[in-house]
């Protein structure tokens, strides 16, 4: 190089690099769970790799665990919506009008086109979760727990903005809606408390969600006389929504779709003869 | 004994303040030196934070204040319980909005004080009447478990201060004092922080807030600074004070029936005798005199020796259980109340061997520990302090040797314990002597390691529940998750487990337990919470309706901060 050109030599230079793209990806599984049941054994996989000691070690690690914990949260959201418009029909017209790439329905096929309609929707405030649930499922969310787990899990989007976007450093808006008021410039620093709040966090808006929109989702089943409380009739249609909502990890309520139908059959009854 | 006997010897020996009657207050209370200083904090402006252990008037002073501000018509006083808290506790294992909830139960709790204060100076408006009626609805609601309905009005705590400050005005008072009774919530973290950021929130000119908290195991929340945010008041008598016994004696001869204090009268040596062993609790002292007048039985014509010796060691056993009863409220405090089971005869032991030889006029009580003192003994005298089994008593310096920190052993412990050393005939008169007339400086010294061992630090270690699906050890006090295999740690309520307790945790003797286990259907503390009209526990031999009251409050404290 030229003495001339010296003063370009700002930083090193790069080398020749051959990337090969389809090594970093295999063929997903199509795992036979419920969306809470993914989110909470993938949450655990994460969780595990933040020790105290190797936080404490390595400060990025608490950052990127942040990272996957909200990654997977949305995740879970997109994968119960799109689990939602499958196997409801009332959930299917609220999302009837919703334009998805031609290329998406090819890449999802016909069984799960309903995939593609969350596929570039974003789950990562507070606003977003309500709305697109409302937009997609017609159900409005509004219970006082799922208003405060939603409050929470918004502060903690504001962290993993400041960490994808800005190698950590929160910009004046993150700061501003996580309300705090210090005027120096602020770095997501998390530690294991930290990481152990913000997972029991995120946990508790996926239960309380899970939990509100199976209950609007069959309630409403209840007023528009969807379900005849007879299992054999019913059997079909409450299957697949028990089973898209069901945690197997938790194991609390019945355990499976029959016992919840018997379950909530008299109250069912009840409603028809009112 | 007729009914109304019954009900003035019960309300006689209720030892709780905030159950007895403005009239009753004022006839049965007894002056003390340090109650106009501390009475004059309550009624007058700025945060106050009344400290002392249980049984140490608390109550009462909050009461006292209450009432003479309701007769001097300068300032608007509520008075405030939240000795139910706990009953909120369980929702913190099962709601994400646990803590709002909490915070509206603590914000209607203080509007249905103030309205009842309001009350009192005539018929509420509509307006108040309304809220009076919601915000006590509310309250029942949520110590019934039940779920706020969806449709509450939130009130957030400057909502709460504007509305006190308003209807305060309306009735031309310029100042509202809040009496906050029972309020450390010592044993839930959430509920503490969300109590003192209201606290904190409704300081003002016109708000002046009084908590009573207990000493050593209030942990305030992170913005809130004691001394910056509040002044701290010591409210605990101390039994080294002037005129101390004659103050007892005049609680006997103004609160008991003649036909009783002039019985006990006859023997100045024994109420002496009780009132140092009750430390400057008079809560405890009530509980002996009551029990050596046999007040649930025949009636006594003398006071006996023997009876007062049972009564002092019933009341050692109730402070040790007391501390003991901590891991069961603080559950990961376990290992700590054991170690500190242990320094309490440490401190007894050493007390002992101090005095041994020394004259009578040469005893000493107290232990000075090597300052500073390691995070784990501070914290074991903090619930030991919480309990009244010692008092801290403060920094000495002894030059090269260095500062110590002074403890004061509870007296009831050191009589029981024969800490004073007096030999095989231990008079009533060498007692109070050696407690009367000691040196105030005579302290026996020592180390936390010289008490407990070198090991003891270890010993104090957290009292985590293992995961309960791979049974690994909880990793740390912050951890929500098991780092063997994920699964999420979830605490068992305090609260539920408490309601659960055998009845043989109470402050009360074996025979008693025994008995009422066996002529009663009661077992457990739930047991005698339900048995709200006391059939069950009247029907036990030797129960009247002083200990039928007594052992209800000390199912009520069992289960409350």
């Amino acid at each position: 190089m030229s003495d001339s050109l010296r003063w370009r030599e700002v930083c090193g230079q790069s080398r020749s690099i051959t990337f090969d793209v389809t090594n970093c990806c295999v063929t997903a599984a199509t795992v036979p769970r419920s969306p809470i049941d993914d989110y909470l054994l993938n949450g655990r996989d994460i969780l595990l790799l933040g020790t105290e000691e190797d936080l404490r070690d390595h400060p990025a690690l608490g950052r990127l665990i942040l990272l996957g914990v909200v990654s997977g949260a949305e995740a879970y959201f997109k994968q119960i919506i799109s689990r939602c418009v499958k196997h409801c029909s009332t959930c299917r017209n609220s999302a009837a009008k919703h334009v998805i790439p031609f290329a998406a329905v090819e890449y999802y096929g016909g069984d799960d086109v309903a995939t593609a309609l969350v596929e570039s929707i974003s789950f990562a405030t507070a606003g977003e979760i309500v709305n697109k649930t409302k937009k997609f499922t017609g159900i409005d969310m509004k219970g006082a727990e799922l208003t405060e787990a939603v409050r929470i899990f918004d502060r903690i989007c504001q962290l993993r903005h400041a960490a994808v976007h800005a190698n950590g450093v929160l910009s004046a808006a993150n700061a501003r809606e996580i309300g705090d008021g210090r005027a120096k410039r602020l770095r997501v620093r998390i530690d294991f408390a930290s990481v152990q709040t913000i997972a029991a966090a995120c946990n508790n808006l996926i239960r309380e969600y899970n939990r509100e929109l199976f209950f609007h989702l069959v309630t409403r089943w209840f007023k528009e006389k969807r379900l005849s409380g007879d299992w054999q009739q019913d059997r079909s249609q409450f299957t697949p929504i028990f089973t898209a909502f069901y945690s197997v990890v938790d194991e609390v309520g019945p355990n499976n779709a029959y016992n919840s139908y018997r379950a909530l059959r008299p109250t069912l009854l009840r409603f028809i003869a009112s | 004994m007729s009914n109304s006997d019954d009900n003035l010897l019960a309300s006689v020996f209720e030892e709780r303040a905030e159950y007895l009657s403005a009239t009753e207050l004022a006839e049965w209370t007894v002056e003390l030196p340090q109650d106009s200083r501390i009475l004059a904090k309550l009624k007058g402006p700025g945060a106050k934070l009344l400290s002392g252990p249980r049984g140490s008037g608390k109550s009462s002073y909050l009461r006292r204040a209450y009432f003479e501000m309701l007769d001097e018509n300068k300032t608007l006083p509520a008075y405030v319980n939240f000795s139910r808290s706990l009953a909120l506790e369980p929702i913190f294992h099962t709601r994400t909005d646990a803590a709002a909830i909490f915070r509206q139960w603590v914000i209607a709790k203080i509007l249905v004080g103030l309205t009842i204060a309001i009350e009192e100076y005539g018929e509420l408006s509509t307006e108040l009447k309304r809220v009076h009626d919601v915000a006590l609805e509310l309250i029942h609601a949520l110590e019934r478990g039940d779920s706020p309905p969806d449709d509450q009005k939130k009130w957030a705590p400057s909502q709460l201060l504007a509305f006190i400050t308003s209807t305060a005005d309306d009735y031309g008072f310029r100042r509202t004092n809040l009496l906050l009774d029972d309020a450390a919530h010592a044993f839930s973290a959430e509920q503490q922080r969300e109590f003192f950021e209201v606290f904190r929130e409704l300081r003002s000119r016109s708000v002046a807030c009084k908590a009573a908290v207990y000493p050593g195991i209030t942990s305030y929340s992170p913005n809130f600074h004691v001394g910056h945010e509040a002044e701290l008041v010591d409210v605990w008598l101390d039994p080294d004070s002037d005129h101390y016994c004659e103050l007892m004696h005049h609680i006997v001869s103004q609160r008991l029936p003649s036909d009783l204090s002039s019985v006990l009268l006859q023997s100045p040596i024994l109420i002496d005798y009780l009132a140092y062993a009750a430390s400057g609790l008079p809560r405890s002292f009530l509980v002996m005199v009551s029990s050596v007048l046999h007040v649930d039985s025949t009636a006594v014509s003398t006071v006996k020796r023997k009876d007062a010796d049972a009564a002092v060691s019933a009341n050692s056993q109730s402070v040790v259980q007391l501390f003991t009863s901590l891991s069961k409220k603080l559950p990961r405090y376990g290992h700590f109340v054991v170690v500190g089971q242990e320094l309490i005869g440490r401190m007894a032991e050493l007390l002992r061997t101090f005095n041994q030889n020394r004259s009578v006029r040469k005893k000493a009580v107290v232990v000075a520990i090597s300052s500073p003192l390691d995070q784990e003994l501070e914290r074991i005298l903090g619930l030991l302090e919480y309990a009244g089994i010692v008092r801290d008593l403060g920094t000495v310096s002894r030059g090269v040797k260095g500062v110590f920190q002074r403890y004061r052993l509870h007296y009831s412990v050191v009589v029981d314990d024969n800490c004073l050393n007096l030999g095989q005939s231990r008079s009533l008169e060498k007692m109070v002597e050696a407690l009367s007339s000691r040196d105030a400086h005579a302290f026996a010294r020592s180390r936390g390691t010289t008490l407990l061992g070198e090991d003891y630090r270890s010993r104090c270690v957290l009292d985590l529940a293992p995961c309960p699906s791979c049974g690994a050890a909880r990793v740390s006090d912050d951890a929500r998750f098991c780092m063997k295999c994920g699964t999420e740690l979830l605490d068992t309520s305090v609260y539920e487990q408490l309601l659960r307790t055998d009845i043989s945790e109470l402050p009360l003797t074996q025979k008693r337990v025994q008995s009422i286990k066996k002529e009663s259907s009661i077992q457990s503390v739930q047991d005698i919470l339900v048995d709200e009209e006391s059939t069950q526990i009247r029907g036990v031999a030797k129960i009247g309706p002083v200990w039928a009251a007594r052992i209800r409050t000390l199912a009520e404290e069992y289960v409350s901060v």
